[in-house]
């Protein structure tokens, strides 16, 4: 009896040591796999021109000129504040010469494309006598924009600001590094916007955090904890927007109060991804955003009815494709012909605002061209 | 010393038994997330196509008279007649008796996946070659077995002056099957100096039997079996390569098969159609030019669009093909897209002009600035 159940402990012991066996081999497979993942990780290319900034995390490297930066002749070119120019110095106007500012991310920045094939810079074509600076930075979210404008746009004195953002615009509002650099987030306290981490954490050099957490997330386990927990894409955004949302309207409204000082005028420009051209879980949050334009007056220009007129095929010579640039991380950003078509739209929007169009071409508002 | 031992092989205790704990528990996660995916697997999309149906000899067909104007999204339809070939809208212009007749054989990238019948390349050939009525005679998954057989069958009797035999490096690989994600499909096997067929009445596959065999793919999904896919031995495409090496006299048969349908009346040509992974030169060139040698000792024309593939502008050559934008995801991405197909047909027109297989209209197929 007692042989009988000293036999059957041993073989439950070796099953079990087979079973643990297996688990084991399984689990150490999947780590050797992200360990080769891990060797041949790249950093973010877009960080290489850009340097710390203690209240926005990151500017562009100033008084840069790469001639072939994207690709033959796709040259970039910044001034002295790390700014994206197109046609020399632009930090004057000549006489009746009037100027607009496009704020936002790498989309407006024009990733991949050159100085001269950025909406912001083909804008000008559609009114006479404009130049336009463009202050965005690859990689800014709502709140980098914001704060850059406000702190150094005055020394521009400018006419209209058009303020631009993608829908990741919103979810980088919520973090405090972006690819593994520090940023600035904000809050409202008291009702009034209030900048926190900062001054940013110090940086230098290149990170590879964001590579790093995608290897992980090749974990089996995380994997499983993520199916079992797993949000829509729709409750991912609410989730973002319970957060933010408050945030951005206040700094629409502060931008708002900033440019009349200024004596500018403020547009809101929301352009759309390919992942907008479909509908989808991002139209909850634009139908968000044209309500508070509604409520608040503040023009907005929301190009996504107008890029879901575009046919399937053609719409694909507007968005970089993932051979199109020579360059890691420029792909699913508009090409030249995309922002052609994005200054275009933005400028039959634009013309539908007397106000936006007489500072553009510079009479009262109210009085004919 | 006995305390240092005494430490030191508790540390390595340890060490060893917190790694285990580790290992099991993505090994467990692992096999959790197997035993799921397994249990829910369907039968992979490619076996149960609406578009299908039954055929002894072939496996599958065009369903006849099947037709579905939303088959790959809003207004992007898929008709098929009642011959249970893929209409060619051009046809119902072009049907005048004096236009001769040129069929086109092939799989997926011939059938059109993912774009609307007129946009096929099939469809468009006789905007470049007026003289000719096309025929799409390809059909979804099919390998070169079965685009021989099928043109054997109802092609002939279509008399016609070009038969285009379309070939992708998919369709090599499928001659060497004798199903496909559980369906059975016919095959070819060589006894000396002659083919004979295999696996017909090709029998029809039973729904638990297509999701059988879709579930088994599920253990791609196991670590370990990434791992060992890593090494030479055990990776997947070895043995189909090897496969394919050995299958040379088999394809030199099948085409002279085909040849010798209507021979002194129908002119085959072999047009090798590039795919994704031929944009770079490798291993597969050597294909290539198996298939061209092969062609010319049969004295069969052949064409090659790789060349002008690779020589297309890196963008251009992306947008020849269905892709999905960054961080989405479409259907049918990697087989040509309308661009691709409209390419396509431009290129192959003026390839078949040069061989003066068909004559064509010159002004449209100058090089366009």
């Amino acid at each position: 009896m007692a042989a009988g159940k000293s036999r059957a402990l041993r073989i439950i012991g070796v099953l079990l040591a087979l079973v643990v066996a297996g688990l084991t081999v399984e689990g150490a497979s999947s780590f050797a796999l992200m360990a080769r993942d891990l060797r041949s990780i790249q950093p973010a290319e877009n960080f290489r021109q850009a340097q710390y900034d203690s209240l926005l995390g990151w500017v562009g490297l100033p008084n840069l000129h790469n001639a072939n930066n994207y690709g033959p002749n796709l040259v970039l070119t910044t001034n002295a504040e790390g700014m994206r120019i197109h046609s020399g110095d632009n930090a004057t106007l000549a006489p009746g010469e009037r100027r607009v500012i496009c704020s936002g991310d790498s989309f407006t920045f024009g990733s991949g494309v050159a100085d001269n094939e950025t909406f912001c810079s083909y804008f000008e074509k559609q009114f006479p006598g404009v130049r336009s600076l463009n202050m965005s930075q690859r990689g800014y979210g709502i709140d980098q924009a914001y704060l850059w404008y406000r702190r150094d746009a005055v020394r521009y004195p400018h006419q209209v600001h058009l303020f631009a953002f993608i829908w990741n615009d919103f979810e980088r509002m919520a973090l405090t590094e972006f690819f593994g650099y520090a940023k600035p987030i904000l809050k409202l306290e008291s009702g009034k916007i209030v900048a926190h981490n900062v001054p940013v954490p110090a940086w230098t050099g290149s990170s590879q955090d964001v590579q790093v957490q995608s290897v992980l997330g090749r974990s089996r386990l995380m994997q499983l904890v993520q199916r079992r927990v797993g949000v829509s894409d729709s409750a991912k955004m609410a989730r973002v927007d319970a957060q933010v949302w408050d945030v951005a309207a206040a700094v629409f409204t502060d931008l708002q109060k900033l440019n009349q000082e200024r004596h500018s005028q403020l547009v809101l420009v929301y352009l759309p991804t390919m992942l907008d051209y479909e509908k989808g879980a991002y139209d909850s949050r634009r139908e968000r955003l044209a309500n508070f334009s509604q409520q608040s007056g503040i023009p907005l220009v929301d190009l996504t009815t107008d890029l879901r007129k575009v046919a399937p095929d053609s719409l694909r010579w507007m968005f970089i494709t993932a051979n199109g640039v020579p360059v890691n991380g420029s792909s699913g950003h508009f090409t030249a012909r995309g922002h052609e078509w994005a200054a275009e739209r933005i400028a039959e929007h634009v013309r539908t605002m007397p106000p936006v169009v007489s500072a553009l071409i510079g009479t009262a508002p109210g009085a004919k061209p | 010393m006995n305390t240092l031992k005494r430490l030191l092989i508790g540390t390595v205790l340890t060490v060893l038994i917190v790694a285990v704990t580790l290992a099991s528990l993505e090994g467990g996660a692992s096999l959790l997330l197997f035993e799921r995916d397994y249990r829910s697997a369907e039968p992979a999309a490619a076996a149960v196509r609406d578009h299908y149906a039954p055929d002894t000899l072939l496996g599958w067909t065009g369903k006849a008279a099947y037709a579905n104007a939303d088959e790959y999204g809003k207004g992007v339809g898929l008709t098929i007649d009642s011959s249970g070939r893929r209409i060619t809208p051009q046809l119902a212009d072009s049907s005048s008796p004096a236009r001769r007749a040129l069929v086109c054989s092939g799989d997926s990238y011939t059938f059109g996946l993912g774009v609307d019948d007129a946009h096929t390349w099939c469809s468009q050939l006789p905007q470049y070659l007026p003289n000719y009525r096309a025929f799409n005679m390809g059909q979804t998954d099919y390998g070169l077995d079965q685009s021989a057989l099928w043109f054997q069958r109802g092609g002939a009797g279509l008399a016609p002056a070009v038969h285009i035999l379309a070939v992708t490096d998919g369709e090599l690989e499928r001659a060497t099957a004798e199903s496909l994600n559980g369906r059975g499909k016919p095959y070819f096997e060589l006894k000396g100096d002659k083919l004979e067929l295999r696996n017909t009445p090709v029998a029809m596959p039973s729904t638990s039997k297509l999701r059988s065999v879709n579930a088994k793919r599920e253990l791609e999904g196991l670590r370990v079996v990434q791992l060992l896919r890593t090494r030479g031995r055990f990776d997947r495409d070895r043995p189909i390569a090897a496969k394919i090496e050995s299958s040379w006299p088999l394809y030199e048969k099948i085409f002279e098969r085909v040849a010798a349908v209507r021979k002194d009346s129908t002119t085959l040509v072999i047009a090798y159609l590039p795919i994704p992974r031929d944009r770079r030169p490798g291993e597969f060139d050597k294909r290539r030019e198996k298939l061209s040698a092969l062609s010319s000792k049969n004295g069969i024309k052949f064409v090659d669009l790789t060349p002008e593939y690779r020589a297309l502008r890196a963008d251009s050559a992306d947008l020849v093909f269905i892709t999905a934008p960054v961080g989405g995801f479409v259907p049918n991405t990697g087989l040509y897209s309308n661009l691709g197909h409209q390419w396509i047909a431009r290129t192959l027109s003026a390839h078949l002009q040069t061989l003066g297989v068909a004559a064509g209209d010159n002004a449209i197929l100058k090089p366009r600035p």
